[in-house]
């Protein structure tokens, strides 16, 4: 124990007993020596009057010895007594310690070699702070908050991903956890005590934040902040508030950058797609109409319509195979099924299937290809679909006057198909983003240029899948380079 | 050491490369530290470039993880190499990060 009380004052009292009691027994004794004397010499003659002599000639003696006997006895007395209750006066004093304020508990233990009473004193403090502490750590919010990152509460605060915030009725930061100070891009001692609204600065989490402090019974409320990050121009924050007993009101700051953006990628996707879907559509119905009107219609006429029908056909084909592709890739199960590969009738069929799309948007599309075509191994339809994306965005964005050229590099390490154009071109920060799902360019030169998003992604996951890559170099306003490599297993001979 | 950043969505991509080690874990560690300041916590590691770690590589994503746990998150490490998986495992902190195979499985992880 570190500091052990011992009764106040009790020993200079105890002394003073001592002395009183022997000072007690000396006059006791000189006294009773003096009476004897004096009814001795009055009652008898000169014999007795010697004697009586003789025996005062012995009193001092036989009273200070009287004395310190009789003395002796009560300090004995006095000191047992004075022992007995040193232990319960010692505890009254902490007693009144404790309730004038006292709350170290260090300061309010006993010496218990006082007695029992220290001891059981002791005891039934130590019990009694223990349930105070528990009970303050699992009641009420308000109670909990106070104690700013101490005990399992603020623990159990602090394990939590979403920001939780305490302020007062004037909108200043009482308490927060770790995920609050790290959403609000501070540190925990630097907002204690700020208003919220330093750190958002928007007026709707404003008027919610004020509305709850105030103590009126508003209803839960939720307010997405976007662009309030800083430097992190996507973040989008929900702030949601409540009022809080005894004033104030409880924040919860919820990071739903992600989702938002998500969200988007979805709506925008659905948007786009539905009109890639309608594109093909239309021209399918309106050629077969073209058919069905005429009577057995010129072979030229029927030789076209059916082209262009069985084009848009396969870009329908190829727009529903990208969407199921994306699902897989989403899934973690997409798969080659690999088989030898050759390039030539690859990129034969590449070319029937995208030249009624050229000549339509008079784009010169030319396949400038080597002498001799080797033949692979991998996934042809996943090769097919990726070179496919490859082309139609090459003439999807070149504009009419413009080529687009398809040629094969083979390496003994690589083989490598190249897609060039002479269209609009990328910009460098958009070549960062051009590969993820959904994403499509912030370009007002296609705002008008419908597209999934998802030709890209595909591409590249079907190049990595191969062991391979897609990389783009690209200029705006004067073209892009898509070229996609496949690690050389060649498994024949060139073929003629 | 080349540490490349770029983003998914919204959440920051850190690409390393060359093994953690050093001087230059401790550089990285401070990358980290700076995009997760810069992202309120949305950021991955990507690991594929990264061989191996020493002590202090180790350490320095140790240091990133305890950050982030008083937030409530945890570090995300993409693409982690069977070497430096064994190295994570051997120190008994391998359960303290988070582990994707790719990029866009760690960024759905914030959804």
């Amino acid at each position: 124990m570190s500091r052990m009380r011992r009764p106040i004052g009790l020993g200079f009292a105890g002394d003073l007993s001592v002395r009183c009691a022997i000072a007690a027994g000396l006059a006791a004794g000189v006294g009773t020596a003096a009476l004897v004397l004096y009814v001795a010499s009055a009652s008898g003659g000169e014999e007795t009057a010697a004697a009586t002599r003789t025996f005062l000639e012995s009193t001092p003696a036989l009273a200070i010895g009287g004395g310190i006997i009789i003395g002796a006895i009560v300090g004995a007395i006095s000191l047992r007594q004075r022992r007995a209750i040193r232990g319960p006066l010692a505890v009254a004093e902490a007693c009144c310690a404790a309730t004038g304020g006292e709350v170290d508990e260090a300061a309010l233990l006993v010496d218990e070699r006082l007695g029992a009473a220290a001891v059981a004193w002791n005891a039934l403090s130590e019990r009694v702070a223990r349930s105070v502490a528990a009970r303050e750590d699992l009641t009420e919010p308000s109670v909990a908050l106070r104690h700013s990152g101490v005990g399992p509460a603020s623990l159990v605060a602090d394990s939590l991903w979403i920001g939780l915030l305490a302020v007062d009725s004037s909108g200043r930061i009482t308490w927060l956890n770790g995920a609050a100070a790290l959403l609000l891009g501070t540190r925990r001692e630097t907002a204690i005590g700020r208003p919220l609204t330093e750190y958002i600065a928007d007026p709707s989490v404003a008027d919610a934040i004020s509305t709850a402090a105030s103590g009126t019974r508003a209803p839960r409320t939720s307010v997405d902040v976007a662009g309030c990050g800083g430097e992190d121009a996507e973040a989008t924050l929900r702030v949601s508030t409540r009022s809080m007993s005894g004033g104030g009101a409880f924040v919860l700051i919820e990071d739903v950058s992600q989702q938002k953006l998500a969200a988007m990628a979805r709506d925008a996707f659905v948007a786009h797609a539905t009109h890639e879907l309608r594109t093909p559509l239309t021209n399918i119905r309106l050629y077969v109409e073209e058919l069905m009107e005429v009577e057995d219609p010129p072979k030229e006429v029927r030789g076209r319509c059916l082209e262009v029908i069985s084009s848009e056909s396969r870009r329908l084909e190829r727009l529903v195979a990208d969407m199921l592709s994306v699902s897989e890739m989403e899934a973690g199960t997409m798969k080659l099924h690999v088989d030898d590969v050759r390039t030539d009738s690859l990129l034969a069929d590449l070319e029937k299937d995208f030249r009624a799309q050229a000549e339509a948007g008079s784009i010169r599309l030319e396949f400038r290809l080597p002498p001799k075509f080797p033949t692979i191994s991998g996934d042809r339809d996943r090769i097919y679909m990726a070179l496919a994306n490859l082309i139609g965005n090459a003439l999807k964005y070149t504009p009419a006057g413009g080529s687009v050229t398809v040629g094969l590099h083979v390496s003994p390490t690589e083989v490598r198909f190249e897609v060039i154009d002479t269209g609009i071109g990328i910009s460098e920060a958009d070549q960062e983003r051009i590969f993820e799902s959904f994403y499509r360019a912030r370009d007002q030169r296609i705002e008008k240029i419908t597209g999934t998003g998802l030709g890209l992604a595909v591409a590249r996951q079907i190049a990595q899948l191969h062991g391979g890559d897609i990389t783009v170099s690209s200029v705006v306003d004067r073209g892009s380079t898509f070229a996609l490599s496949i690690p050389a297993r060649l498994s024949v001979a060139a073929a003629a | 050491m080349e540490i490349a950043e770029t983003t998914t969505g919204a959440v920051g991509v850190l690409t390393p490369k060359g093994p953690l080690c050093g001087d230059d874990a401790r550089t990285v560690r401070e990358a980290i530290f700076a995009a997760i300041g810069k992202r309120r916590g949305r950021v991955v590691v990507d690991l594929a470039a990264v061989p191996f770690a020493d002590s202090v590589g180790l350490e320095s994503l140790l240091d990133v993880a305890d950050a982030l746990a008083e937030s409530g998150r945890s570090l995300k490490l993409v693409a982690v190499g069977p070497t430096l998986r064994e190295s994570l495992d051997l120190v008994g902190i391998g359960s303290l990060f988070e582990q994707y195979a790719d990029v866009h499985a760690a960024a759905r992880s914030f959804l």
